[in-house]
């Protein structure tokens, strides 16, 4: 695990970054209130059409349904000049609430993906609850298969390409961690 | 006379009297030469035969063509029959979710809190998609 902001290691629990003293707390005051924004997809710079709107928010829902325990959450946004990505991904993926308020702690297996339109960055986030069986390198993996598509434009596009992507990884990682758990049940 | 003799002169002539009724021949009638009992040609002359019809010769009628409107309307009644099966298997299918497989993860330990963070602890990726910036390793490959 990395620090959202210094991206120094973390091993331990620790209620802030020992480098650069990152909690949850220093980002409430540092983003204010929690913005509106949808279940699934929400576009606050204008990138998006309705039509692809609409489409976009299709193949969330069927993300959904084959992966009933996920959520997955895009949301389209420009960060005003010094606001990281990964800070504000962090930030809204504790504060936004876009599941259920239970779902906290290794209950959480939710997914948010922010694009900041300003600087050109994207982040891709998960909860607790995936951490044992999805590693950073899967979620950048999926990640990377944004940036074709968006160089060239295509917002929705990319955020289907990565959709896509994240979805054989999920499936790979589900099988395994699966076959995983039925070896320790065996074992026992 | 006596009783032996009154029986044997009586079964005697019982004798004669059934012999005489049994061996009498049957008088037959007598042949006479008048008209005959078959009359010949009793419904008058015979007719004539039936003349035996001429066989014909079988005519076959032409064959005419299938008009062309015949041929697109079967055709299109053909298309739109495949095309209407077509569709309600495919919406069976997708309404069935055959295809749809679902995917899930057991239940995690006890997460570690980091960072004050109850939902997430900052498990993520991140990229920088904007021109002028080296290719992604996406690309590469």
């Amino acid at each position: 695990m990395k620090c959202p902001s210094c991206a120094s290691p973390l091993a331990a629990p620790l209620p802030r970054c020992p480098e650069c003293q990152l909690s949850l707390q220093r980002l409430d005051r540092k983003f204010g209130l929690v913005p509106r924004r949808s279940r699934y997809l929400s576009d606050r710079s204008g990138r998006l059409a309705l039509p692809e709107m609409k489409g976009l928010r299709k193949a969330l829902r069927l993300f959904k349904r084959k992966f009933p325990q996920i959520l997955l959450s895009v949301l389209v946004t420009e960060l005003p000049a010094g606001h990281a990505v990964g800070e504000y991904a962090f930030w809204m993926a504790n504060r936004a609430r876009f599941s259920s308020a239970e779902n906290t702690q290794s209950d959480n297996l939710d997914l948010l993906l922010v694009i900041d339109a300003a600087s050109d960055m994207a982040a891709l986030v998960a909860g607790y609850g995936l951490e044992p069986h999805v590693s950073e390198e899967d979620l950048q993996r999926a990640l990377e298969a944004l940036t074709r598509p968006l160089r060239a434009g295509d917002w929705a596009g990319g955020i289907h390409a990565c959709l896509q992507a994240l979805i054989l990884t999920l499936r790979d990682c589900s099988t395994q961690a699966q076959k995983r758990e039925f070896e320790q049940r065996d074992a026992l | 006379m006596k009783s032996h003799h009154r029986f044997a002169f009586f079964s005697t002539l019982l004798l004669a009297v059934s012999h005489s009724a049994v061996c009498a021949p049957t008088p037959l009638p007598a042949p006479s030469s008048a008209k005959s009992l078959f009359q010949d040609r009793q419904f008058g002359p015979l007719p004539p035969p039936t003349p035996t019809p001429e066989r014909k010769p079988i005519e076959l009628a032409e064959e005419e063509p299938i008009p062309n409107s015949w041929w697109i309307g079967g055709i299109a009644a053909a298309v739109l029959a495949v095309g209407a099966i077509v569709f309600g298997t495919v919406r069976a299918s997708r309404s069935s979710n055959l295809f749809g497989r679902q995917y899930r993860f057991p239940a995690g330990g006890v997460a570690a809190l980091r960072l004050g963070g109850t939902r997430s602890g900052g498990h993520m990726a991140t990229i920088r998609f904007g021109e002028g910036l080296p290719p992604s390793k996406t690309e590469d490959t």
